[in-house]
């Protein structure tokens, strides 16, 4: 039963796709500006094959092209992974803190506030003249976009804990410790899973922005260098590359989220 | 039997979100016997459910006293309303998660999960590696008790434990809180609308209305209690004694 469901949604989704693809061709044929507005069989022959330009090993373009795309992908990934490791873990503990910490509850609420309506892109200029070249600002860059809703979310989340189950704790022993650790973080858990799903999918955006801070490598140097030329064939492969990468990262995710909710 | 606690004049008062006060509990005074099973009856909204909480400290008292056999708190078991049990531990982590803030071994926590498993009327091998999720409503209740016992609490505190149950499922969950109550002689205050169940279970049945106690009447029925009590002619006439009272206060 499940399987066939899942080779339906896989047919409807190729249908759609290939839709979308020949629609977009006849699109680009009918303007006839590929510069402007490039078509699949331009994008494929010209485009892609141009980006073994960032490569000094052009030997080959067609397979240069795809060592370029793969290496920056991986760079990306690895700083987006880190990122969301480190931002995922802060921002939940400094939630679950602020209610630790009963009698600073207001001060930190407010401050979250703060810091969760800055404009993430406004930053961008601020981290450029703090960080300059340095590798180091990209990940505090996307760590704190992904801090800072996380956080916020926990934060939420615990007011939302079924109140009979911390009592249930409460009378038989535990100290706020434990129920911090065995009730709350447990009962929050379907929330803040739909919020970190929310994430993943930001993430790839919060990255582009970091990497045009002052990366020197990553998806997000490669469109930004496209832009500067105005290569449109390329700033659309890059524009599709981070589509799948997202839909990728919401399967792994959805997989991982299911694993943990086994019990929701 | 000694008293083991001792309920005096309790007053507790809420504030509503139109800033009216509300008097849940009025000088609600009564004391209960160490081993002793206590039903209160009452209408929603009458204070049971205050009540429990007030005994079990988990909501502050306005006015007046509870005190304790030799001023020693009880220790306490409590299945609320809503089960309260944890969606996302099994059966096995349900049952034994006093015992893992009290840090038992083990082998001794799976030891009594075994146990209090069976005492439950479920079988260990299938049911101690389920999720609540995979329970029906009367399994439950079932873990929901077996959670609040697993400790040998002095004192267990029962907030409507078979409501929402089918007729079936509810007098079941009544025989095994009998059985229980037989067996560990823990005192028990079960908190109920159901004139029946009060009467089937308790030793007395107090009468709360708008947080004042109407009535404490004695029930003197023999144990152990079997389904068919419930047509016998003593069982009926406290039950039309009881229905006078809320008669009384329709009225």
């Amino acid at each position: 039963m499940i399987k066939k469901k899942y080779i339906y949604n896989y047919k409807i989704i190729s249908i759609v796709l290939f839709l979308f693809l020949i629609i977009w061709q006849l699109i680009a044929l009918y303007f006839d500006k590929p510069k402007i507005f490039p078509g699949i069989i331009y994008l494929i022959k010209i485009s892609f094959p141009s980006f073994s330009n960032f490569s000094d090993n052009n030997i080959n373009p067609y397979l240069s092209s795809v060592n370029i795309l793969f290496s920056n992908s991986i760079i990306t990934f690895i700083r987006i992974l880190v990122s969301l490791v480190v931002g995922i873990l802060c921002g939940i503990s400094w939630g679950l803190l602020i209610h630790y910490f009963g009698s600073t509850k207001k001060i930190n609420s407010y401050l979250l506030t703060i810091i969760k309506n800055i404009p993430l892109f406004a930053l961008i200029p601020l981290f450029i003249y703090w960080f300059g070249g340095k590798i180091i600002g990209i990940y505090i860059y996307i760590t704190f976009g992904i801090f800072t809703i996380i956080a916020t979310n926990t934060y939420h989340a615990v007011f939302n804990v079924q109140p009979s189950l911390i009592s249930q704790g409460k009378l038989m022993g535990a100290d706020k410790n434990f129920i911090f650790r065995k009730i709350i973080f447990y009962n929050i858990q379907p929330e803040l899973l739909a919020s970190i799903r929310n994430i993943v999918g930001l993430t790839w955006a919060f990255s582009l922005g970091a990497e045009y801070i002052s990366a020197n490598n990553g998806l997000g140097y490669l469109l930004y260098q496209s832009y500067l030329y105005a290569d449109m064939g390329k700033l659309i492969i890059i524009a599709f590359l981070y589509s799948i990468y997202g839909i990728i990262s919401l399967i792994i995710f959805n997989k991982i989220s299911g694993y943990i909710l086994r019990w929701h | 039997m000694p008293t083991l606690i001792n309920i005096i004049g309790l007053y507790k008062k809420f504030t509503s979100l139109n800033n009216n006060i509300i008097d849940a509990l009025s000088n609600v005074s009564f004391n209960i016997a160490r081993g002793e099973f206590v039903s209160i009856i009452g209408p929603s909204g009458s204070g049971k459910s205050t009540l429990l909480n007030t005994i079990s400290n988990l909501t502050n008292i306005s006015k007046g006293k509870i005190e304790f056999f030799e001023n020693k708190k009880p220790t306490i078991g409590y299945v609320f309303q809503d089960n309260s049990i944890f969606p996302w531990r099994t059966v096995i982590d349900n049952i034994t998660f006093a015992l893992e803030v009290k840090k038992t071994h083990t082998k001794t926590k799976n030891e009594i999960a075994n146990m209090i498993c069976t005492q439950i009327g479920l079988n260990p091998e299938i049911y101690l590696d389920k999720y609540p999720k995979e329970l029906s409503g009367g399994e439950k209740r079932r873990i929901a008790i077996g959670m609040a016992i697993a400790y040998n609490p002095e004192l267990l505190l029962l907030d409507e434990p078979t409501t929402q149950l089918d007729y079936i499922n509810k007098w079941k969950i009544q025989n095994l809180i009998q059985d229980i109550w037989l067996e560990k002689k823990m005192t028990t205050l079960l908190v109920t609308h159901d004139i029946e169940e009060s009467i089937y279970l308790g030793n007395r049945v107090v009468i709360l209305e708008n947080g004042i106690i109407k009535a404490d009447i004695k029930i003197e029925l023999p144990r152990p209690r079997k389904n068919d009590l419930r047509n016998n002619n003593l069982f009926i006439e406290y039950k039309q004694k009881i229905m006078e009272y809320f008669t009384k206060v329709d009225d």
